[in-house]
């Protein structure tokens, strides 16, 4: 493939509340042992490109430990590589990126130096495996300007949507686009793939550098190849998940619980930095004597002594005697003790649940929403014996340290 | 440590350990679900600080080799920091394999005067233990030792099995026992040793010269009969030789006993996980059918079973209605469904038939081929192992590591057999 791949990773997405306090979208753990960003460098990997920049802005460090070099993902070597791109100051340059298109305006010379034909802008916040390379030769096959992604999302079409919405012509030449409508005109959702021709987007960029106005690839990029028929559709019939609301991310963890699991995590072939995440030190989950674990995935470091259904508990999270967990997504070394009761809660890393603390209430048979997702923010306690209320955001008794940014 | 150099024996055929270690080397023998033996020996290794380790192989060395690597897992790998495996080799002189531990160590004493220690430790690869060894170099130190040997009492019944300390109450040793028939002290040595440089070559010179190989029976008697100062460091956490099936599956169910016997987070054991494939796999999939009792689970398995008891290690499947009990199951073994699995070892990638039983009937007769191997009711299946849809396996029973559902001339295994793959000898 002659491509440079491009990551979109700058974004916080408010809606994840607490979670994107202290971290991009994209450094929000997924999966047990993920973080989002991994499911965009391993698709990367595993279709065979070689060279790939993540565009960066909102708390950039721990995107920078997490890349490291690449070598995770096998992007380092003679002809490979992995460059984080930050927003940074140059003589004629001093702000910060105005929005992706942008993004890709001023980072121009690392999509030049790789001297690739083809330009992939993918997200890093979205939840899927998918090989590129089909993508990449029915692409270069039509001669399009750009090709775009999309799924089908089932019952969208007439109403409103939170994806950009697309209707193509029987050559899947996209003759119609628009960014979240009240109206959709079909059952097309933009999944955030794109993949251009490098001198097309150029010509794009420098034209919206001068005359743009949000600098978004979706607003004003697609568009405009759009009204010139030179953008066609690709569609991915496979599992992807936005994983952008609680609810959508609390989702997306049970969419792998399930007999079958409809995100069929065990099919996929997903990497991360081990270090990073705290694998490489986490020994094999332990089950306790009397435990119960059902519909659950237990990231190594796991001790369970307790219930544990329908639910993910990342590395060196300990589940007491007693204690009960259902419905909920349970990040990094958080704690729950003796005979506390946990139901569709979201735990930040390092969260303590004080013995018998109630904390939200199980999902029943409802899918899980902004309202019923009780989240609990990292490092915070629940006191013993306290009561948590449903769809409550938990952030008490956070050590105190220096606040870095307000 | 900054002035020492290691060596870590790691060349032993553990021929006890019958097929676990047949086509391995022992220190290669998976454990604890995703662990080698020798990153125990190694994790005390990174621990302590030691930058430049020496690895000795010589049986089979291919899986332990590649596990190594560069040692990069073990902080094992930089400017100063090293890892290197140290093959028998063929020379102007001396072109035999090892003859001994004491001959493997004296053959690379290159390796040692490189860097030109103060001291020399030799480990050994085959124990798992969480063991300071900088503790131990400081007692070494102030006791201005020759030698000093890592001892640990041992029940007296079992004293005769190791080699014995007799100790003074300045920890100075004044008495040696090789496997006695009776024992006068019960600190046995854990094969854990550091010695003076001086004092190595000195051993080494004496014993190997005059045709004697091996540290415990000839190197170590040799220096404290010519009135070299040599102390026992008491030892008191735990440490076991895996050398047999039933110790080695004893160790391993240790770990379900949580915090009182092998603890992995608190000893902070690491391993190659890049090495067997496991980087690749997600966190452990319980299926809503699943019920699992006191057991360890390690990523990548999918169990929609019954688990209990039990060891698992990276990417191993238990299907619906499958049964495993008081079982060590390695990487991508599959248990299909409503097999029954029960006091066995299952080595990597076996495949258990649908309805299949394994270890089943009479415990009393030990293995008929090899009675002082198997004899106390577990049963093994060997690396790639198929055993067929149906067929029920005994106890003490040994199948062959790349048996093929062909080689099963009936689907009845009866306790105390042993089957072989057609093409092995």
């Amino acid at each position: 493939m002659d491509v440079v791949a491009l990551v979109l990773a700058g974004g916080r997405v408010d809606e994840l509340s607490v979670l994107t306090h202290h971290r991009p979208k994209a450094a929000v753990p997924f999966g047990g042992q993920y973080l989002c960003i991994d499911f965009a460098l391993s698709n990367l990997m595993l279709s065979g490109v070689r060279k790939v920049g993540v565009l960066s802005q909102y708390h950039a460090p721990v995107l920078a430990e997490h890349l490291g070099v690449g070598e995770h993902w096998d992007l380092y070597g003679r002809d490979r590589r992995a460059e984080l791109l930050p927003p940074f100051q140059g003589s004629e340059r001093w702000d910060w990126y105005r929005g992706t298109a942008d993004a890709l305006h001023q980072n121009w010379d690392f999509v030049e130096s790789s001297g690739c034909e083809h330009v992939l802008v993918v997200s890093g916040d979205h939840v899927y495996q998918m090989d590129y390379r089909p993508l990449y030769e029915s692409h270069v096959a039509s001669g399009a300007d750009l090709t775009a992604c999309f799924v089908r999302i089932p019952g969208q079409t007439g109403g409103s949507s939170r994806f950009g919405v697309a209707e193509v012509d029987d050559q899947n030449v996209i003759v119609g686009y628009e960014e979240k409508p009240a109206r959709a005109r079909s059952d097309l959702a933009s999944m955030t793939v794109y993949l251009f021709r490098a001198a097309a987007l150029r010509a794009q960029l420098e034209e919206n550098a001068r005359a743009g106005h949000t600098f978004q690839i979706y607003d004003e990029v697609l568009p405009a190849l759009v009204a010139e028929r030179r953008a066609r559709a690709h569609v991915f019939g496979g599992y992807w998940a936005y994983a952008r609301t609680l609810g959508e991310y609390v989702q997306a963890h049970l969419d792998m619980l399930a007999t079958p699991p409809s995100l069929p995590l065990d099919e996929w072939t997903i990497r991360t930095n081990e270090e990073h995440v705290g694998l490489e030190t986490a020994p094999p989950a332990r089950i306790g004597a009397g435990a119960e674990v059902r519909a659950a995935r237990l990231a190594p470091g796991t001790v369970v002594e307790g219930t544990v259904e329908r639910s993910v508990l990342f590395p060196g999270v300990r589940v007491a005697k007693g204690a009960v967990v259902r419905d909920s997504v349970l990040l990094g070394s958080c704690v729950v003790e003796a005979g506390a009761q946990l139901g569709g809660v979201v735990a930040d890393e390092g969260a303590r649940f004080g013995a018998e603390s109630v904390v939200g209430a199980p999902f029943g048979d409802a899918a899980p929403t902004d309202a019923t997702v009780t989240l609990v923010a990292a490092s915070a306690t629940v006191p013993a014996r306290a009561t948590v209320a449903v769809g409550a955001t938990w952030t008490q008794g956070v050590p105190r340290r220096e606040e870095k940014d307000t | 440590m900054k002035n020492t150099v290691t060596l870590l024996l790691a060349g032993g055929m553990g021929s006890r350990l019958n097929i676990l270690a047949r086509w391995r080397a022992k220190p290669a023998v998976p454990f604890a679900g995703s662990y080698r033996i020798i990153d125990f020996t190694l994790t005390n290794a990174m621990h302590a600080g030691l930058e430049r380790v020496g690895v000795l192989t010589q049986y089979r060395p291919k899986s332990l080799m590649s596990h190594l690597g560069n040692g990069q897992p073990w902080d094992l790998w930089g400017k100063r920091r090293k890892l290197q495996i140290l093959p028998p080799f063929t020379g102007h002189d001396e072109s035999d394999w090892y003859r001994g531990t004491a001959d493997a160590v004296y053959q690379n004493m290159d390796f040692v005067d490189r860097y030109d220690p103060s001291d020399v430790l030799i480990l050994s690869g085959d124990h798992i233990y969480r063991m300071d060894y900088e503790a131990m170099y400081d007692f070494h130190r102030a006791k201005k030792a020759a030698l000093t040997i890592a001892v640990m009492p041992v029940p007296w019944e079992e004293a005769s099995r190791f080699g014995l300390l007799g100790a003074d109450d300045d920890g100075r040793v004044v008495e040696f026992q090789e496997k006695p028939a009776d024992p006068r002290s019960n600190l046995a040595s854990m094969g854990v040793y550091i010695f003076s440089a001086d004092a190595l070559r000195e051993g080494l010179e004496a014993t190997c010269r005059h045709g004697s190989f091996d540290f415990g029976g000839h190197a170590i008697p040799s220096l404290f009969e010519a009135g070299r100062p040599i102390y026992a460091y008491p030892f008191s956490g735990y440490w076991r030789d895996v050398g047999t099936i039933q110790s080695y599956w004893d160790a391993n169910m240790d770990l379900i006993r949580g915090e009182t016997a092998i603890d992995l987070a608190a000893w902070d054991v690491r391993t190659n996980a890049e090495d067997d494939g496991s980087t690749e796999l997600g966190p452990a999939w319980f299926a809503a059918a699943a019920s699992v009792d006191q057991s360890v689970v390690s990523r990548g398995c999918v169990i929609e079973g019954r688990v209990e008891r039990s060891i698992l290690s990276p990417g191993v499947r238990v299907e619906r209605g499958a049964v495993v009990r008081d079982s060590i199951v390695m990487h991508e073994t599959v248990i299909r469904a409503g097999a029954a699995v029960d006091r066995t070892i299952l080595d990597k990638r076996v495949h258990v038939g649908a309805r299949t039983v394994v270890g089943t009937g009479s415990a009393t007769p030990p293995n008929e081929e090899f009675p002082a191997h198997v004899d106390t009711g577990l049963s093994v299946v060997g690396k790639g192992a198929a055993v067929p849809e149906g067929a029920r396996v005994g106890r003490n029973c040994l199948v062959f590591p790349g048996v093929k559902e062909s080689d099963w001339q009936s689907v009845e295994l009866p306790s105390a057999g042993t089957l072989r793959a057609e093409s092995s000898a």
